[in-house]
């Protein structure tokens, strides 16, 4: 299964709870949050990625599904 | 089982960091008999306590340990639970994040100049919390909220007295005054739903937003707004005045600072946070069984987090009962002045600015600043807030005549 994981940086605040729930998909710099280049995408990877879009305080982060991207192109 | 020491209710310390870190390393988890409550001290519990927000509930209020929930239309951000709670909170998060607020800087340096310039031209005293720290935080909210020019000081007169009214004393003016309060914000929240969506103002926004075909009710956003303007004036003024306390019971530490503002204005706001925030603590109940660092909390379980204590653990921070304008906070764990979790405090981002520009301001601008000799400070009373009441400064006015006033 594989998804795009994107932070809005509008609304994306700093606060790090992303790279706490899920540092193998989060880093942080210049006081915001960036998904990690991921190459293979594991069923774990996507539950973590909807936690961490669930625990943002700032609902900065979406998950989709990269086949939704695919049919759009 | 040994029992918490802290009791703010009877014996509020101003410097309770020996009584804290007594309770943290004895008893980090454990029943209070002077808060009726299990009191939560250790960084690792209230963080990992606060994480689980399906097991607890808000809605009894954080700011007063009710016994009966508050009525529906009172539940506001953290004494809202999920869903109703991330329906608020996402009608807030773009006026309030990090980008939105950068915006507002230009406000903000323009609002804080014009105070300093007025303390200035009123002698060489000054009120830290009603001439300068109250109206920095009033006048951000009441540009937020497009609150007219006229009504702003009466609002954030009524916006300070939940701070009193935390300390559980029952006072029937403070109560009138309070209702008071809630019937005037509900008049205006009634007067711009009725102007239609004309404004881009926050409370018009909020009048207008749907929600499945839903907007909220008046008493709703009312209780928003209130719960906003409360937090906001309240808690950043209280970081600031606090700040300005601490570094002026630190003579080296505010040395340091000085030389060099430009460098260290970020790192001292966050040490002011984590060393003396403006949050002592905050009231929360268990809705199903749960536990905290292996202690277990029954359902229906009274829980207070002290996060003045968390702030405080060595176990995190290396000298942390000492106060370090210095520290490297990109590299270090976040104070928890903020809260944790879903539900962070929403101002923060402006709770930074304000602070930023407030404090780099004023230790910029007026040369030997200092505690007014006069001034003996006391604590705000009650277990919620931290905050220093009656700090007066004081500044070489003369030095200025040669006019370094601001653009």
């Amino acid at each position: 299964m594989a998804n795009v994981v994107k932070v809005d940086h509008d609304l994306c605040s700093g606060t790090g709870h992303c790279a706490e729930i899920a540092p193998k998909l989060f880093s942080m710099s210049d006081r915001r949050a960036w998904p990690e280049e991921r190459t293979t995408e594991q069923a774990e990877d996507t539950e973590l990625a909807h936690r961490a879009a669930d625990g943002c305080p700032w609902f900065a982060i979406s998950v989709s599904d990269s086949t939704d991207n695919e049919e759009n192109q | 089982m040994t029992t918490p020491l802290f009791d703010p209710y009877n014996a509020k310390l101003d410097e309770p960091w020996e009584q804290l870190a007594a309770d943290r390393q004895g008893c980090p988890v454990a029943y209070s008999p002077h808060l009726d409550a299990v009191q939560i001290s250790s960084y690792q519990g209230v963080k990992e306590f606060l994480a689980q927000h399906q097991d607890y509930t808000g809605t009894y209020s954080t700011l007063w340990p009710r016994t009966e929930p508050l009525p529906v239309d009172e539940q506001v951000f953290s004494s809202a639970d999920q869903p109703r709670h991330t329906r608020q909170r996402k009608l807030f998060v773009r006026a309030l994040s990090a980008s939105r607020i950068a915006t507002m800087r230009p406000f903000s340096e323009k609002l804080v100049n014009q105070l300093v310039d007025d303390i200035i031209e009123a002698g060489d005293t000054f009120a830290l919390g009603p001439d300068f720290a109250m109206k920095v935080t009033a006048g951000h909210v009441a540009e937020l909220l497009d609150i007219p020019e006229a009504d702003r000081e009466r609002f954030a007169y009524l916006s300070g007295l939940f701070e009193r009214s935390t300390a559980g004393t029952g006072d029937d003016e403070l109560i009138a005054q309070m209702d008071e309060w809630h019937r005037q914000l509900a008049d205006v929240v009634a007067e711009r739903r009725a102007a239609g969506e004309v404004d881009d103002d926050l409370i018009t926004k909020l009048c207008f937003a749907e929600e499945d075909g839903d907007r909220l009710t008046e008493l709703e956003v009312a209780a928003l707004i209130r719960a906003m303007i409360r937090a906001g004036n309240t808690t950043t003024a209280a970081t600031i005045i606090n700040t300005v306390h601490a570094l002026e019971s630190h003579p080296e530490q505010k040395a340091r600072y000085i030389g060099d503002i430009d460098g260290l204005t970020t790192s001292l706001v966050q040490e002011g946070l984590r060393y003396d925030g403006p949050v002592l603590g905050l009231w929360r109940r268990c809705s199903r069984d749960t536990s905290v660092a292996g202690h277990p909390l029954p359902a229906g379980q009274r829980v207070f987090t002290v996060t003045a204590a968390a702030n405080h653990d060595p176990a995190v921070y290396d000298r942390a009962d000492e106060f370090v304008v210095d520290r490297d906070w990109r590299n270090l764990p976040g104070h928890l002045s903020f809260g944790h979790g879903i539900h962070h405090c929403i101002g923060m981002n402006l709770a930074f600015l304000e602070c930023e520009v407030a404090l780099s301001t004023l230790y910029r601008r007026l040369p030997g600043l200092r505690l007014d000799e006069e001034s003996t400070p006391v604590q705000a009373p009650g277990p919620v807030v931290r905050g220093w009441i009656g700090v007066r400064m004081r500044y070489d006015r003369d030095v200025l005549a040669t006019g370094t006033k601001g653009d």
